[in-house]
């Protein structure tokens, strides 16, 4: 027998039963209404406006597993048209992405990325999730996530990696932090720049390098007056060069006020033919590889520039500036030639202060300042008391924690990316006194670092992922070679047997390439062999004896056999075919000239003949990329006939 | 309807599970719970003053419903999750991530052991105020106690399952409290981490306390417990309605 109240109470059962039924329902159907799924439901809308026929999407969590990688990406749940290269005009996210080397299948979305690859929502995968230690990287930075993989300096397709990892080295940032894979650059030591510099310059440099010269290097450091005077009357104390250096007194033809103007002539065209602007800067005109000489006969003791000029050598073995094969008059001259030009008519003789006293205690405090911006970093100084005082090490960045970055109260976005950034930008906005000096960088600069910082980081890739790793060349040139090729720093722009820089031509195979008498001939007055080129050999002045030297070692040595057993006949009917296949089948001549016709980019025909050996031209036409892996020089596919006949018609041309 | 639930109660069906045909006796009543496993810890008659919810606040009703969802809820979970720690972490990504409603019944268990430890210690500060310690309830008030600790065991070891910076913390704060307790606290620690450090070996430690042994040791107690309140003469009151002062009619 029901009573009235149990029926009340059954009522009000029955309505929270359903009530809570009801909550029950939302679980599933917030499942349902889910972020991929609308994603997949419009991409299989979307599609049917496209040109081409596109299989819909089966509606469903899709998913990249690699365990070896430790990759789960979700990514291609909303991303669903990532491979598909036949969309059209279709927005974000369904775009396929651009066309790169690797397969999306293979390597999986997160391990270039980053971002939380396992997450099924925009705002948890690559939005700013405060938990996941690794978001996704903004598409600026993204080639950080080459980076991690490939580690040489230059990476194919990733530009703004390599130019931030050519800027990490060119600024030298491994003096100060430890950084794998970096090498210290040259800078000049400052044993004995009490006799090179003046104080007043030394002054004018420790307050702004920029100020001074353009491009400078060295950083700013933001000494305030006090520290600069202090540093500047600790390194002026420092006048004595190492005994191991031997120094000439000035002659006296360069003592006079002004040199004889024969003098100065005829160091001016030695002045040319060596080059020197290949590298150093005069007026904002020339290479970048040395410093700005505009003004050097200002900036320097005229003792040692002379000096300097007859053997930069004796002052440091590292520097990179050849010792040029001058003769003692043909180094007068050059250094009457500076003397003369290379002058700065703005300093005003009244500034200069006659007699300097210097600041009580200078060598202490200049001592303690000298250790305390890690000097020693970058410039030797053979001294007791000087140490090395490093900043933060680098070596995994890229993946530091981010709780573990020190944000202080600088208004940006708490990312990895961001904190990098602003950090290069501006050291002192995160800590009022720290260390780092300001390298005034470009925004573009500012990322290419940020980028190449972020690819340092300790992700763990196995080894059957990473690409394989270019040998590191313990090629040492022995004996008398070995000591030219020191003297004349060819490794600074030439590549031996993968070591040295590759500004110019790889050497190893030249003895097969080219022929004595021309090599010989390129010596005594070298030219480009492309219009194009601005970096060109200089005339290194070498002797006679070492022109022979050097050409017979490089034709018995640096040669291939392989290469020289080609035997192109030579008649008139394949010179003709020949011809016909330059000028009308494979169009060289678009980059090559023949007859004063043609291309600028590739060195002329006319000359080939002279220059290069047969079997060279032949080898190197078959498959250019074998010999130089990033020539533009085209792989036409030739067959070995062709390539014949070819090789024939440059050869015959005069 | 009335013909249909005669209909029901009068099937052999109906006989085969409760056995007891008639209901409108006190004996019918009565045989039917003595009859049934299930339903035998409940007491054949029960005072109306015990019924109201200003006398238990349905605490104990409370605590006994959430250790159930969690029970089922557990279970679920239980079919996704791997105690390694190489897996652990992603199995809960998973659940949050792919596994339909994984979300939902994931926050189901966590909050309802949040719950659970609130509503068993409102339960037992309503058993004191009620003085349901006293004589002849002082073992039931110690397997309360008891109940009380496997609870916060349970949570404690669940805290460690999901693998994350909060957990292994907790877990390090934890284990050094044990630690902490004099002679005996560095072997504590080592017993209960299963080693120095906590690692692979802690986790399938309290995978299996938090999954088995505990849950298995509070099933038992709770039956315990639900016998000796019938046993001890049923609930102590908190407070008591004012027109429960006048004897029941029937």
């Amino acid at each position: 027998m029901l009573t009235n109240k149990v029926k009340d109470k059954s009522t009000v059962f029955a309505i929270t039963s359903l009530l809570f039924l009801g909550v029950l329902a939302i679980s599933p159907t917030k499942d349902y209404f889910s972020e991929w799924r609308a994603y997949q439901k419009e991409f299989n809308r979307l599609i049917k406006d496209q040109p081409r026929r596109i299989k819909p999407v089966e509606i469903g969590i899709k998913q990249i597993w690699l365990p070896e990688l430790g990759v789960t990406d979700r990514c291609t749940s909303c991303h669903v048209g990532i491979s598909n290269q036949k969309l059209v005009d279709i927005p974000a996210p369904f775009k396929p992405h651009p066309i790169m080397y690797h397969d999306s299948e293979e390597f999986g979305c997160t391990p270039c990325h980053n971002g939380q690859g396992i997450a099924t929502t925009v705002e948890e995968s690559v939005g700013h999730e405060e938990f996941w230690d690794s978001p996704m990287l903004p598409l600026p930075f993204t080639e950080a996530g080459c980076g991690t993989c490939h580690k040489e300096v230059t990476v194919n397709d990733a530009p703004l990696l390599s130019k931030g990892r050519l800027l990490m080295q060119e600024l030298n940032c491994v003096a100060c932090h430890i950084l794998p894979g970096f090498k210290p650059e040259y800078v000049p030591p400052l044993d004995g720049v009490g006799k090179k510099r003046s104080r007043d310059w030394l002054v004018r440099w420790l307050t702004d390098p920029r100020s001074v010269h353009v491009t400078a290097k060295m950083p700013d450091f933001r000494l305030n007056m006090e520290e600069v005077d202090i540093l500047a009357d600790f390194l002026m104390s420092f006048d004595t060069y190492p005994e191991t250096v031997e120094i000439i007194p000035l002659p006296d033809e360069l003592k006079k006020e002004w040199p004889d103007d024969d003098w100065v002539n005829m160091g001016a065209k030695h002045f040319r033919e060596a080059r020197c602007i290949s590298c150093h800067q005069i007026n904002g005109k020339g290479g970048h590889l040395a410093p700005e000489i505009g003004k050097i006969a200002s900036e320097v003791t005229h003792e040692w520039l002379y000096n300097y000029i007859r053997n930069p050598r004796e002052f440091h073995a590292g520097v990179p500036m050849p010792q040029y094969g001058f003769s003692e008059k043909q180094t007068k001259t050059v250094t009457a030639y500076i003397l003369s030009e290379f002058q700065d008519w703005d300093i005003e003789e009244d500034s200069i202060e006659a007699v300097h006293t210097p600041v009580p205690g200078f060598y202490q405090k200049g001592l303690e300042l000298f250790n305390h911006y890690n000097c020693m970093g970058c410039h030797e100084l053979n001294v007791q008391g000087i140490g090395r005082n490093m900043g933060p090490v680098l070596t995994n960045i890229g993946s530091k924690p981010q709780p573990e970055l020190e944000f202080g109260d600088v208004d940006i976005v708490h990312t990895r990316t961001a904190y990098i950034y602003e950090k290069i930008k501006n050291p002192h906005q995160f800590l009022e006194n720290s260390r780092m000096p300001i390298f005034d960088l470009e925004e573009k600069e500012l990322k290419a670092i940020t980028v190449a910082l972020l690819s340092m980081n300790d992700k763990k890739i196995p080894s059957n992922y990473l690409p394989p790793e270019s040998a590191i060349s313990t090629y040492e040139p022995q004996g008398m070679f070995g000591q030219l090729v020191d003297k004349y720093s060819c490794f600074s722009c030439h590549v031996i047997n993968g070591k040295g820089y590759l500004l110019a031509s790889d050497l190893t195979l030249e003895g097969s390439r080219v022929h004595l008498d021309w090599m010989k001939h390129y010596f005594e007055i070298p030219y480009t062999l492309r219009p194009t080129l601005t970096e060109r050999m200089p005339n290194l002045f070498l002797q006679e004896s070492e022109i022979e030297y050097l050409s017979d070692y490089i034709s018995t040595v640096f040669v291939n056999d392989e290469i020289d057993e080609v035997e192109i006949k030579m008649n008139e009917e394949v010179v003709q075919r020949g011809k016909k296949l330059v000028n009308d089948i494979y169009g060289c001549v678009s980059c090559h000239q023949v007859d004063g016709k043609g291309g600028y980019v590739g060195p002329p025909f006319n000359e080939t003949g002279k220059r290069s050996k047969p079997g060279w031209i032949y080898n190197w036409i078959k498959n250019p990329q074998k010999y130089r892996p990033d020539t533009i020089d085209p792989n036409a596919g030739l067959t070995d006939e062709e390539a014949k006949q070819i090789t024939a018609y440059i050869l015959n041309l005069k | 309807m009335r013909r249909l639930y005669q209909i029901i109660i009068s099937s052999e069906f109906w006989k085969s599970i409760f056995r007891t045909r008639n209901f409108s006796t006190n004996l019918g009543r009565s045989m039917v719970i003595f009859n049934n496993l299930f339903l035998h810890i409940l007491p054949v008659k029960t005072k109306r003053e015990t019924l109201h919810f200003g006398a238990t606040m349905y605490l104990g009703f409370i605590s006994f419903s959430l250790f159930v969802i969690l029970t089922l809820t557990g279970i679920y979970l239980m079919l996704y999750y791997h105690p390694s720690v190489p897996q652990a972490y992603w199995d809960m990504k998973d659940l949050q991530f792919a596994v339909s409603n994984g979300v939902f019944i994931r926050n189901l268990h966590r909050w309802s052991a949040h719950a659970m430890v609130a509503a068993v210690f409102l339960h037992m500060l309503r058993v004191f105020y009620a003085g349901a310690y006293k004589t002849p309830k002082q073992f039931n008030w110690g397997m309360g106690i008891m109940l009380l600790i496997l609870t916060l065991l349970l949570s404690y070891t669940g805290y460690l399952l999901p693998w994350d910076q909060l957990a292994y913390w907790a877990v390090s704060v934890g284990a050094n409290m044990a630690d902490a307790a004099p002679v005996i606290g560095p072997k504590l620690k080592f017993l209960l981490l299963g080693g120095n450090n906590i690692g692979e070996n802690t986790l399938i430690r309290f995978y299996v306390l938090h999954c088995v042994i505990l849950p298995l040791a509070a099933a038992g107690l709770i039956g315990v417990h639900f016998w000796r309140v019938r046993k001890d003469g049923g609930v102590t009151p908190l407070f008591r309605k004012r027109s429960e002062q006048i004897p029941d009619n029937e």
